[in-house]
């Protein structure tokens, strides 16, 4: 999801909105993930996983855990350079991820909660989201 | 544990306190506060 928001970073700033991206990841590990990205997504670090858990986002269950297309994917990551030695001991691969656009009054504009490991929102979709709520501004 | 009902869409965003690419605390708040904000949430770096 994130190459696809560090693709159209540029778009969503043009048109007012901030790009943020929340990792599990340590502080200097996000920083660099964000950094060889796009600098400018405003990037989070929750180790703890509590903004996770407070956004409601959900885990894989044994079912997609045992999914041979996780073992798969993870090999793609790790040869197009995505995964770095060290960040994978103490992190969540259970964790699913999830998008949301909020307001400047801290409302949801858009909500996807990611199905499973594949699955995230179209960036079609999210800057149409963007566009209603600057019409509707 | 009990299953919590998902965000949905109007509701108010969790304001909490992460930590920004520096290790410095910040609250989610102060993010969208001057401009709207697409907020992602990763499951892993890749």
């Amino acid at each position: 999801m994130l190459d696809q928001l560090a693709q159209n970073t540029a778009w969503f700033n043009q048109h007012g909105v901030k790009v943020a991206a929340v990792t599990m990841g340590k502080p200097y590990e996000a920083k660099m993930f964000c950094a060889q990205r796009n600098p400018d997504i405003v990037c989070l670090s929750n180790p703890d996983q509590t903004a996770y858990q407070q956004y409601r986002i959900g885990r894989m269950g044994a079912k997609e855990l045992l999914d041979p297309g996780l073992a798969l994917n993870g090999a793609r990551i790790a040869v197009k350079g995505g995964y770095k030695a060290g960040l994978r001991t103490d992190m969540d691969m259970a964790q699913l991820g999830a998008t949301f656009i909020i307001d400047t009054a801290g409302t949801l504009r858009l909500v996807h909660y990611n199905r499973n490991q594949y699955d995230h929102p179209e960036v079609a979709k999210l800057k149409a989201a963007v566009d209603a709520l600057k019409a509707a501004a | 544990m009990a299953k919590q009902n998902k965000l949905t869409v109007n509701e108010a965003a969790p304001d909490i306190q992460v930590v920004n690419a520096d290790g410095e605390p910040i609250r989610l708040a102060s993010i969208w506060a001057t401009k709207p904000v697409v907020l992602t949430f990763l499951r892993h770096f890749g």
